[in-house]
């Protein structure tokens, strides 16, 4: 799994847990891995399109406090892609755990 | 770098409904992450360029939108390919079809065997199937409306290119019969090889030629 795919894995676990707007789900990934993941928010617009184009995510523009906001949200294709995502990542981490731990 | 300076880099080129989606998006992530318009956004968004190389990945650039556009010889195109494959193409099945005929009449006549050949069956199914798809192709440029259509229609040029790099394999897949060695067997091999890879190619730029249109013209809907 390359790096523009971890970005799409967290992306779709971030608006499993409710819908998003960018700037929230760049926070949120940067928050939950102590600012190690998403240094680059800029990248984050192409992969948010390219889910909605590939159905994983849909979204509407909303007005918040007088500003129109665009929020994402996760379809029935979307949820199921991440279970496929996260079970391959498991799979992969699992394997390298075991042979890192092997070497220690 | 500012976010205007930041936004042109990374949508230099890109068709308008794109630019605007994206600026939209970008300026309510850099008011909520509270940059005003004069700050260095480049530390927060990172590098234009890599911004923009995504954004060519996942949309027509305005070059190649432009090319889509209604032209007086993208519209004519259909009938001439058309006109093409039933005068050139189902000609040139047709002769292979008279070969195998008479093949099978020679056989008959010499050893009662009527069966034609295995290289002249095979020249005649990939002649049908190539055929018959590339009409497939342009009766369904006929069919389709606006950008969509001519991106068909590429498909259809895609087919004439290849059928005029693939028409020679019939002949080396006749001379099959003097045996593997032979120098038009050899020269039909890597001709097929450089075919196929080319269709490989082909096939997978216009598919993904194909996704990026339509991306397109979702955001200009």
């Amino acid at each position: 799994m390359n790096r523009t795919e971890q970005l799409r894995m967290l992306v779709l676990a971030v608006l499993a847990r409710q819908p998003e707007h960018g700037y929230a789900i760049a926070q949120a990934i940067k928050t939950r891995s102590d600012g190690l993941l998403m240094a680059r928010e800029g990248m984050l617009y192409p992969i948010l399109h390219e889910l909605e184009a590939d159905g994983l995510i849909n979204s509407a523009e909303q007005e918040v406090g007088g500003r129109i906001r665009r929020e994402y949200r996760l379809t029935d294709a979307g949820q199921r892609a991440l279970g496929q995502k996260r079970a391959e990542w498991e799979g992969q981490t699992r394997a390298i755990r075991n042979i890192l731990g092997g070497t220690v | 770098m500012n976010a205007d300076t930041w936004l042109r880099v990374a949508t230099d080129g890109l068709p308008e409904a794109v630019k605007n989606r994206i600026a939209q998006e970008t300026r309510e992530h850099l008011a909520d992450a509270g940059l005003g318009s004069a700050a260095a956004v480049d530390p927060v968004l990172g590098a234009p360029e890599d911004t923009a190389k995504a954004l060519k990945r996942l949309y027509l650039t305005e070059a190649e939108w432009k090319r889509l556009q209604p032209n007086f010889w993208v519209d004519v195109a259909p009938l001439l390919l058309l006109a093409y494959y039933l005068f050139f193409t189902f000609k040139s099945l047709g002769t292979s079809l008279q070969i195998a005929a008479l093949d099978m009449k020679t056989k008959a006549m010499e050893s009662q065997q009527i069966s034609p050949d295995l290289p002249i069956l095979i020249g005649i199914l990939f002649l049908s199937a190539f055929s018959g798809f590339s009409l497939f192709v342009i009766l369904r440029s006929f069919i389709l409306k606006g950008t969509i259509r001519r991106l068909w229609l590429q498909m259809a040029y895609i087919c004439i290119v290849l059928f005029a790099a693939f028409a020679p394999l019939s002949v080396s897949l006749n001379s099959l019969k003097e045996g593997l060695n032979s120098p038009l067997v050899i020269i039909g091999f890597l001709e097929a090889c450089v075919g196929c890879a080319g269709l490989f190619y082909m096939m997978q730029w216009w598919l993904q030629k194909n996704r990026k249109l339509r991306r397109t013209l979702r955001l200009m809907a």
